[in-house]
This record gives C-alpha cells, structure tokens and sequence, in this order.
C-alpha cells in the first residue's frame, strides 16, 4: 500500500498539466455522467471517479485507484449469488450477491498508467482519464449508438454482438454518485450472470395440502457463480423520472 | 357390335368415375384467426412462450417473473428457467434410476434405493453448468419471459461421476456391471428424446 502510495505521488505533480481547474457548478447527474464517456478513446483508455473528499490530492488518488480497479475487474470478475423464494400462503424472495476480484496486482497496474486528463466535478468528484499501457490501443467493443427517443437503445433490448455478451443493471440513486454507479455497475454484472450462468445448483420443495385447508407451497434455493472476463461498463444513463442510474455491461465470450 | 358395346361399356364407366371426382368449387376455407400478441414497445409474443422448444443437442425451459422493476424481473424468470432445468434433469434421472433398479433385480433393496435417490440429487446439482438465456419478453404488463437453453453434452458430463458411483455400489456382479452399462446409454438416450 505504501509503494501505492509512492506511485500516486509521483502522479500527482501531473495534474497541474491537466486539470480543467476550479469546481463547476452542482450541474445535473446526466452531467456528470458525461465526464465518464469514454467512446470516443481506444480500448486502452479507463476512466475513475472519486466522489466528492475534503482535498484534491486525496479525491485524485482515489480516482486513479477507481481507474485502476476497472482494470483489475476486466482481467477477472468472481460472482456468486444465493436466493432464497417462497410462493404459497407467504412470500418471500431474498438474494444475496457477492463479487471478488483481485486486488494484489493494483500496484502494478498504477505503475503503467499515463494520466491523460484530470476533472473535477461537485457530484463526481475527481475524474481520471488515463490510459494502461500493458492494453493494446483496439477500439471499443460497442460504440453507443444514438439515442432513441432520448433514451439509449440497450434500455428496450440487449445489444448483440458476436464474441461479446451484454448485461444490464440499474440503481436507485444514493447520496454520493460514485455508490451509485457501483450498486448500478454490480447489478449489471450480477444481470450477466443470472442470464450465462456457469453453474448453478437448484432445488425446490413443493407441498401441497388437502383437506379442509388446502394449501400449495413452494420453497426454492438457488446458487449460482461464475467468473466473468472481459468486464467492463460500456455506457450509462441516468433516467430523471424514476431517478435511476442504468449501467451497460459486456464480457468476452 | 361387339366392340362398340364394349366401347359404350368404358365410355359409361369413365363417366361415371368422372362423376365421382369432379368437386363442385367450395370456398376457400377461412384461415384460422392468428391473435398475435403484442408486448411491451410493441413486440409481437414469441412462440417459444407457449410452446416447448426442443433440439438434439439443447434442453430449452422458460421462466416468468413479475416484480418490482424489470431487473428483479429477470432474475425471477432466469431462476425459474433454471428450476424448471434443474427438475427436468433430476426427473430423467430418477427415471433411468429405476429402469436400473429393475434390472439389477434389486428393487425390494431399500437401501440401495436410498443410496440412488441421494444419487440422483447429486446429479441435479451438477449438472447445471452452462445455462444461457436465448431470448427474452416483455409483456404488455410488465412481466418478463425469458427462454434458457443447456447442452446435453453437460449434463451427460455431469452425469459421469454419478454414475461411476452407481458402479461401485454394485460391483458385485457382471450383471450389475451390464445394468451400470444400460442405465448410462439409457440416460444419454433419454436426454435425447425430443418429446418432454
């Protein structure tokens, strides 16, 4: 952590160069969003965002760890998700949904980062451009279409792309944007694996009653995991009327 | 004259079986009415909604949710999808199971028919590696269909170890080997059956 540290360090007199300078206005959430679009980048460029801190320096370092954890999610996300449901007389559907990546190689992955741009925002906080060198410089997977009605097209239907699977998961919005975008991007990642599922394990106990208090239940267990590869947050939106954040997802296939 | 009468005969006889196949032009018969429903932003309702889907090589299952928000929707239908695989692959199991049970002469074994039911389950738990969701939706209320797809070829391979042990619970006899060797290509065969 202290070399992490170090690394920063050295980032940091950089951004003198860069920054866009001074706080901008509370603008609107789509907004800020639009500091995290990176279509126009090659593949090799990350983006990170800090959510709002007390200092710069301190909102940067956060960002740059953000950009670099995109990365490290990419190389190998481990999902898993236990349900529990219930229909019958009492209803019940709970889940509880986990997601493990490895953290050790985060210094490294510092180290190979050119900061490209530094900007800051009331609700975003410090947002990082930079690009990783160990990437070669491909294009995008799914260059976001235009807009239909306002709202993006992966909205209605999933895109379809041979050697690549899409999710998609959505998050109310919380106090810090940055949470936001996390609950949004997690769901998206957990969407994929409810929709190409490795291995899951299923089992159910129906019962049914007869007599004079006929009755049918039904418990279900499931558990699902899987690895995903490739991971990466293609495009977002942010959907005023219902006050949701929506991330769009994709994995190599 | 006998060759005219005769000719006279067949011309009779041609007209009367000209008579029988000559149709009077009926109506064309209505088409029967195809209700096409539509779902959410308009998009006709697939067959595979209605209608089982069933391949040589897949095992295809639908799921319905209907929750809060689209999102929990879809994890509703996936989980139900995924049930319903997991209760057809135990089925078939179970099944082949008592094919086996039948011919190893063992039926009245009580035990051993635990030691296949717990077996069995084994093998549902298993088995379910590689379930994709095909397609998927939207009906017009809101709620979510979603159409999920598994190889047999995983279940098979999940099947190996189950069956393995089957084996070693009854390597008493060579015709409990045979039974072993029938209840694998009964199962492979069942999986293959496109009837459910």
């Amino acid at each position: 952590m202290a070399r992490i540290g170090i690394v920063l360090l050295m980032l940091l007199p950089l951004l003198g160069c860069s920054s866009t300078g001074g706080h901008p206005e509370r603008g609107e959430q789509s907004l800020s969003l639009s500091l995290l679009e990176i279509h126009t980048y090659p593949a090799n460029v990350y983006v990170g965002l800090s959510g709002p801190y007390a200092t710069e320096e301190h909102m940067v370092e956060r960002a740059i760890i953000s950009c670099a954890r995109s990365i490290l999610l990419e190389e190998a996300l481990a999902l898993d998700s236990t349900l529990v449901m219930q229909d019958g007389a009492a209803k019940a559907f709970a889940v509880k949904e986990m997601a493990y990546y490895d953290e050790e190689g985060l210094k490294g992955v510092i180290e190979d980062l050119t900061l490209l741009s530094v900007s800051f925002d009331s609700r975003a906080g410090a947002v990082v451009l930079a690009r990783y060198s160990r990437k070669p410089e491909t294009r995008r997977t799914y260059p976001a279409g235009p807009d239909f009605e306002g709202r993006p097209p992966w909205l209605t239907s999933y895109p379809s792309l041979d050697g690549y699977r899409f999710g998609v998961g959505s998050s109310k919005a919380y106090y810090f944007l940055n949470d936001s975008l996390e609950a949004s991007d997690f769901a998206a990642a957990q969407n994929l694996l409810d929709l190409y599922t490795e291995h899951a394990y299923s089992v159910a106990l129906d019962t049914t009653r007869d007599g004079s208090a006929k009755a049918m239940d039904r418990v279900l267990y499931q558990a699902q995991r899987g690895l995903l590869v490739g991971f990466a947050i293609v495009d977002r939106y942010y959907e005023p009327e219902t006050d949701t954040y929506w991330s769009l997802a994709s994995i190599t296939e | 004259m006998k060759k005219l009468l005769i000719m006279l005969v067949s011309a009779v006889v041609l007209f009367g079986l000209s008579g029988c196949t000559t149709t009077k032009k009926d109506a064309p018969a209505p088409k029967p009415v195809v209700k096409v429903v539509l779902g959410a932003d308009g998009i006709p309702q697939p067959e595979w909604v209605y209608k089982a889907v069933s391949t040589q090589d897949m095992h295809f299952e639908s799921g319905y949710g209907k929750m809060s928000d689209k999102q929990i929707s879809i994890k509703r239908a996936t989980v139900e999808a995924k049930n319903k695989i997991a209760a057809w692959v135990s089925t078939s199991v179970k099944e082949v199971v008592v094919t086996y049970v039948n011919d190893a002469g063992s039926g009245d074994n009580r035990q051993a028919m635990d030691a296949m039911e717990t077996i069995s389950q084994q093998v549902a738990e298993a088995t379910l590696s590689g379930v994709t969701t095909e397609s998927m939706w939207i009906d017009a209320d809101g709620g979510v269909w979603v159409l999920c797809s598994i190889p047999l070829a995983n279940i098979e391979k999940s099947f190996e170890p189950a069956a393995e042990a089957v084996a070693e619970a009854f390597v008493e006899s060579d015709a409990a080997a045979a039974a072993n060797a029938k209840m694998k290509d009964a199962f492979a065969n069942l999986l293959k059956k496109t009837d459910r």
